[in-house]
Formats: structure tokens, sequence, C-alpha cells
């Protein structure tokens, strides 16, 4: 059975009344929290739309956005710059240098392209031999400042006589 | 103040043998009698000695958020039958009203009305108190600035705190008070029909078993499986006709109520 309501004063009616102006007042704020997120939403899915028609901009703004992944574009940027510099020069250089002096080795090739230089190593039969070759690679368009930087006669085990030389050269990137 | 709205309301119950006063967050023990009313003579039945004696002792009180319940000396009660074509509760107090003057005449023109619906199909119940009364409470709770939490007739007080137990069982209503006997007759989940009696001082145990008696035979096979009582020991009958079952409503406070204001009030 329903409770009976036969209540003469206007205590139940003001009640009603406020509980329905508070149901209404939330009603009305969830209305416009609603609408506010609508308008949210197509501003989100316009800007969806624009970003889908122009990609590259969301690759830019995505690429500075996300740290995770600064690491490997920086990777990916030194290797594209390693890749660019002029190595075919740099090794046609040293060959020519190296098809025209006879008596002298070339053991090692140590390019530094951060500091554009390269550190040569190699073994020359005697020092006038030696001093032929700095000339020769200060002659190359390629090289500038060829020093040498040490010297000294190599072991004996692996070639009699010889000198063994260490030359510092700067690169032109 | 903030500790006033978790407590319950003051009770004020008006009758005719005076006003009982529970106040606010008291237990059904702390009813007091704040004023008595003679039981004899012509204004046994006015309010306005009452409503008087109120006012007068209403600021010493020190109340502030206030139910009144009224005896049944002051309400009328009528059943009204389903109407499927009537929606508005406005059109439903037209028809009280109706009802009322049908059976009252002229005077419940100045009677105020309310109508508790009970259900789809089931039919209303109405309530007509005299418009002077509830103005003249609500005026004068507005000049000591009570807030009014109600205005109920007892027999709403007393079915609302019993209805879970009234509802399942079947049982009818007899609601004892000085002179004023009210029987209530439930059915199917709804009220059918209200009788009411005014028998002499003293008269109210053997009055209520002739008007249940009455009631029975006139409903034939239409019988409770029993009759619930509200009221003080000494207004209700030992035993009913017809073997029929009587259940005494348990009250909170019954040990110590004396008069039927005092089960009102602590019934609230």
């Amino acid at each position: 059975m329903k409770r009976l309501q036969l209540d003469f004063s206007p205590h139940r009616a003001r009640l009603r009344n406020v509980i329905g102006g508070a149901a209404l007042t939330v009603c009305l704020l969830a209305g416009l929290a609603l609408l506010a997120s609508q308008r949210n939403l197509d501003q989100r899915i316009t800007r969806y739309a624009v970003q889908q028609q122009q990609p590259w901009k969301r690759m830019g703004s995505h690429a500075k956005r996300d740290p995770l992944m600064l690491p490997e574009e920086k990777q990916s940027r030194e290797a594209q710059h390693a890749l660019d510099l002029p190595w075919n020069a740099l090794l046609g250089a040293l060959e020519r240098v190296q098809s025209a002096s006879s008596g002298v080795h070339l053991l090692s090739v140590q390019p530094n392209p951060a500091k554009g230089e390269v550190v040569l190593g190699g073994e020359a039969e005697n020092f006038s031999i030696l001093m032929n070759y700095v000339k020769a690679l200060r002659a190359q368009p390629q090289f500038y400042d060829v020093v040498l930087v040490n010297q000294r006669l190599a072991p004996e085990t692996t070639s009699q006589g010889r000198l063994a030389f260490t030359l510092l050269a700067q690169w032109k990137t | 103040m903030l500790r006033q709205w978790f407590k319950s309301p003051a009770v004020l119950a008006l009758g005719a043998e005076g006003i009982a006063l529970r106040p606010s967050g008291a237990s059904a023990d702390d009813i007091r009698m704040i004023c008595g009313m003679s039981s004899s003579g012509s204004e046994h039945y006015s309010y306005e000695r009452l409503l008087d004696e109120l006012e007068a002792q209403a600021d010493k009180l020190g109340l502030w958020r206030v139910r009144f319940i009224l005896s049944n000396q002051f309400a009328r009660y009528a059943v009204l039958p389903w109407q499927p074509s009537i929606y508005a509760m406005q059109d439903w107090l037209a028809l009280a009203t109706h009802q009322f003057r049908k059976q009252f005449g002229a005077m419940a023109e100045n009677w105020e009305i309310r109508v508790a619906l009970q259900g789809h199909g089931a039919p209303a119940v109405a309530c007509a108190l005299d418009r002077t009364l509830s103005e003249r409470l609500l005026a004068l709770s507005a000049k000591v600035n009570w807030s009014v939490q109600g205005i109920e007739p007892a027999l709403m007080s007393v079915f609302n705190r019993h209805r879970a137990h009234l509802a399942k069982s079947g049982h009818w209503l007899l609601l004892a008070e000085p002179q004023r006997l009210l029987l209530g007759q439930i059915s199917n989940g709804a009220w059918q029909h209200f009788h009411v009696d005014s028998p002499l001082a003293g008269e109210e145990p053997i009055a209520g078993m002739r008007m249940v008696e009455r009631v029975l035979r006139l409903q034939g096979d239409t019988r409770p499986s029993a009759i619930a009582c509200f009221g003080p020991a000494a207004l209700l009958p030992d035993s009913l006709p017809e073997h029929m079952p009587m259940l005494r409503l348990p009250h909170p406070a019954a040990a110590v109520c004396m008069s039927s204001l005092d089960m009102l009030a602590g019934i609230a």
C-alpha cells in the first residue's frame, strides 16, 4: 500500500519545488556540460580532418610533441649526415696519391667527420718517400694542413727497416 | 543550528484533550501535555481555545521545526471511487469537495481538502480540515518563527507508521480517541470505506465493539483477517464480536502513554 499523503502544510509542496528545482538545475548543468563536450569533440574532429588533409603538418607536430621519437630521430639525422659526406672524393684522392707514390703502404684511414679530420697510418721505405707522400697529399684539393704527427722505425717482425708514420690531414667536407 | 537539521522535528499533537508536545529529537518517553482541556461542555470539539492556549505558550516552548498531528476530531474522511478520466489533482480535489458537500452540506465550503491517490484503479482517500484551523496553525508558526514540517491528520500518521504491517496482513484499522472512533476498511491493498462514531465519554469500548459488529454484518463475506487497534487501552474494546482477532498496534512508549494525544505525539 502507498503512504497516505494528506499533509495540509505547504512544507511538502515547498520540498517538492526545491527538489524539482534542484533536479532541473542538475539537468541544465548536465545539458551544458554535454553541449560543451560536443563542441570540443567537433573541434577535435575538425582538427583531425585538417591534419588528414595536410599530413606534413601532422608529422611535424607529432615529431615535436613525441619525446620517445627524439633519440631515433637524432640517430637518423646523424646517419643521414654521415651518408652525405664526400666519401668518394676522399677515397679517390687517397687512391690517386697512393698510385703515384711507390714505397708507401697505407695501413689505416680514420676519418672524423665531426672535426673534419682524417688520420692516416702507414709505413714508408724511407723518410724522403714519406715526405713526397705528404706533399702529394697536400696537393689534393680534398685536404689541407697535412702534417706528420709521428714517425718511428717499424718493428722488425712486420717489415725490416721501414718507417711507420701517422699523418693528420684536414678534410674539406 | 546544523545539528537541529538532523534531529526529527518537534511534534505537537492537537486533540480534544489538549496539546501534547514531543520536543525535537526527544524519545517518546519525553512527551508532555502543554495544555489540557476539559472534556465536557459545548466547547469540547472547538479548536479555537486550543489554538489560543498554544499561541499563549508558543514563545516559551523554544521550538524551531514543528510537525502538527491533528486528532480525528478535527478531520473528516471520505473514499472516492476511482475515476479513469480524471488525471489532475485539481479535478480530484473538486470531486472530493463535491463528495463532502453531499455528505456534510454547505459547511464543507469552509474546509480545506487533500486527496491521497492509492494507485491506478484504486479508490482515493480524501481528508478535510477546517480551513481556519490550518490557516491559524500556519499563521501562528509564522509569528513565532516555527518551520512547519507537516500538518497531518491522525489517520495519516498512524497508518504511515504501521503501513507495512497493515498492508501485508489485510487488517482493518480502528483508531480510538475520546468520544471519537474511526474504523478504516482495507481490502485489496487500498482503503475502501471509513466509518466514524462519536460515542459519549466512557462508552468508547462498547461503541467500538458495536461499530465493528455493524460493519462486519454490512460487509457480509468480505472480512478482514484481524482488526488493528490504536489508542489508549481504556478506549478500546476488550474483545471483538464474531471472534474477530484484535491486534493492538505497538507503541514505543506504551508504558507511559496515558492519553491518545500522547500516543499520537509518540508515534510520529
